[in-house]
């Protein structure tokens, strides 16, 4: 099966700094991906910039394709359709993202007459069944209320929503329950999968949380500082992490019905982005590390059906 | 309610105090006369008594808002022609003068915060320039200057009584004061989290410009544009003076140089009414662009 999208040697910089340092990663038709690693590793930019959402002084190279179009060197209109037509994305704080000042019906009619074409009338019907398929308790009435008035769990049901009105074939869902309290952070995940599985979606879930993935993903990728560095099957990866950050991360993850926490325990701190170890970016950290490591940064190699970055990867 | 509660201590205010800053004026509008012929003593006393100019300030304050509010606004001291048509009259041309620079300026600001929100960086740099433009040139040297240049060299505007030259100048003006703050707003807001999911959605840079920025950054033009409504008055009277307009601004100073009390109450006091009803209807435009706002109270 060809791949829906493929991202190939992604690399942003931010005035000369470099953000994303060469990411390779497939997503299949209808697959669920998990993309995990701690802040600023980069797993925001990697879509914003598959996107072309990143602001103007972010220089972006490499190649994105989506069913075998090139993204990065699109045309805004192409973009444009692609944005919420085939890859739509949701984020970390509902609230905020959206519109303040406009009723949440008219922004989830506003997705649909832009993705579907239809009159005013039939928009705002069209909303409120994408709000009742996502959940939201008296749709009807609840369209006509403001952002400020909802909950954070509802807000991001109407981001959900919107993200529907196109029909994506992927959803992007970054960090989409960070903000909630965790009974509803639950549900969220239920209904991304509900609905995946329903329109036979794509779902890339970025997360800070490997437990969330664990529940949610059937593939996860790893990412350390502008890379990926390991990328297996859920199952695979949690039995055996091959690279010692992975290893650290599953160290770091707290007893499956204990609470959750963000990860934080592996000793150390991530390298300053315009002062690069010269081999691998988690050589400092890593309890594993021999000489080899610091001449090159060890290529992401596939080996069994899944991939590492680390020389000593057993 | 409790706006117009508020603007209505603010007019009575500030004509008591008008009636107050008159009497420290020294000299009065029989001086004027007496000084242009030859009026005795007893004539001049005579005359003030009859004009009520012999009484206390704040009996002619009572004696005065008691017959405006009636609609009669007295006579002319020094033409003897009843002041509310003169008033009439001139308010004609001064609010032609403002709403069509005011217009002008208000279109112009938001064209340019429109296009710059939609992602134009020509526009911004339109907005430094006129603002720049509006700081450093004062409407009247620009005046001057439009005056020396169209009307005498160039024959093609009436050097008396046309509107296109000081509706342009003072619309710039106004446009540079205030494009610059609603661009900041526009840049400040352009960069929140609901207008990047906006653009994942797919919308286009105009749409996402009139709807999702445009709405939350004209709260702060819209006070300012209060401000710079309130601030066209006195922009007005310099045209009007420069480009030989006929209007309030005209009105009140020939009234000031003549000492005729009347048409200068008259016309001071519809002047700050105008502002105090231009402030209200701000607040209430605020409030209706902010469902937060109004939810608040
Ligand atoms: N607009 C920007 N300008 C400059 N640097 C940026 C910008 N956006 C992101 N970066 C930098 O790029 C790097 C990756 O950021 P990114 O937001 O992708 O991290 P992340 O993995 O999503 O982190 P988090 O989990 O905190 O969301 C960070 O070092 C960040 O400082
Ligand atoms: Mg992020």
């Amino acid at each position: 099966m060809a791949p829906l999208v493929s991202l190939r040697g992604l690399r942003v910089a931010f005035d000369g700094v470099p953000a994303l340092r060469g990411i390779d990663l497939d997503v299949m038709p209808g697959e669920a991906v998990g993309l995990v690693g701690e802040s600023g590793c980069g797993k925001s930019v990697t879509w914003l910039a598959a996107l072309g959402l990143l602001p103007r002084q972010a220089s972006v190279t490499g190649s994105v394709l989506l069913e075998g179009t090139e993204l990065l060197a699109a045309p805004a209109q192409v973009l444009e359709r692609v944005r919420g037509g085939r890859i739509a994305m949701i984020f970390q704080d509902p609230a905020s993202s959206l519109n303040p000042v406009h009723r949440i019906g008219t922004q989830v009619a506003e997705a649909v007459a832009l993705h579907q074409g239809l009159p005013r009338g039939a928009a705002r019907a069209e909303a409120k069944r994408l709000l009742d398929q996502v959940g939201m308790p008296d749709a009807a009435r609840r369209m006509d209320a403001y952002p400020h008035e909802l909950s954070g769990g509802q807000n991001q049901r109407v981001m959900i929503a919107m993200a529907l009105a196109g029909r994506p074939e992927l959803l992007v869902a970054d960090e989409p329950t960070t903000a909630l309290d965790v009974t509803i952070q639950a549900q969220i995940l239920e209904l991304l999968t509900e609905l995946r599985r329903a329109h036979g979606m794509a779902l890339v879930l970025i997360s800070h949380d490997l437990g969330v993935v664990a529940e949610t993903c059937e593939r996860v990728a790893v990412m350390y500082a502008g890379r990926i560095v390991e990328e297996a099957a859920v199952d695979a990866l949690f039995a055996i992490p091959r690279h010692p950050y992975t290893k650290g991360l599953l160290g770091a993850l707290p007893p499956i019905d204990g609470p959750r926490g963000p990860l934080a325990s592996i000793p150390g701190g991530v390298p300053d982005p315009s002062a690069m170890p010269p081999g691998c970016a988690f050589a400092p950290r890593c309890p594993a590390h021999v000489q080899a490591c610091d001449v090159a940064p060890p290529a992401l190699l596939e080996r069994d059906g899944r991939a590492s970055a680390c020389l000593l990867a057993a | 309610m409790g706006i117009l509660a508020t603007g209505l201590g603010q007019g009575l205010a500030i004509t008591f105090g008008l009636f107050l800053l008159f009497g420290a004026i020294p000299g009065d509008v029989v001086d004027v006369l007496a000084s242009a012929g030859d009026l005795d003593e007893a004539q001049q006393a005579a005359m003030r008594a009859e004009l009520g100019l012999d009484q206390p300030a704040w009996r002619r304050f009572f004696a005065w808002v008691g017959a405006a509010l009636a609609g009669d606004l007295g006579e002319s001291q020094r033409f003897g022609q009843p002041v509310g048509p003169m008033l009439w009259e001139a308010a004609g041309v001064t609010l032609q003068l403002g709403a069509l620079s005011g217009a002008f300026g208000i279109v112009l600001a938001f064209g340019l915060c429109l296009a710059q929100a939609a992602g134009s960086r020509a526009a911004r740099a339109a907005v430094e320039a006129i603002n720049l433009w509006s700081i450093a040139l004062p409407t009247f040297c620009v005046g001057v200057a439009a005056l020396l240049l169209f009307s005498v060299w160039l024959g093609w505007l009436p050097a008396i009584g046309g509107l296109l030259a000081p509706v342009v100048i003072l619309g710039i003006d106004n446009a540079g004061q205030l494009a610059k703050p609603l661009s900041e707003e526009v840049a400040e807001v352009a960069a929140r989290p609901h207008v990047m999911a906006a653009r994942a959605r797919g919308l286009a840079p105009l749409w996402l410009a009139r709807w999702h920025i445009l709405p939350l950054a004209a709260p702060v033009a819209v006070s300012l544009t209060g401000v710079m409504l309130a601030g066209l008055l006195g922009g007005t009277l310099t045209m009007e003076l420069l480009f030989g307009l006929p209007g309030m601004g005209a009105l009140v100073l020939n009234g000031i140089q003549g000492r005729d009390q009347p048409v200068v109450l008259a016309g001071l006091v519809a002047a700050a009414l105008a502002i105090v009803l231009v402030n209200a209807l701000t607040a209430l435009v605020q409030g209706l662009l902010d469902p937060r706002q109004s939810s608040r109270d």
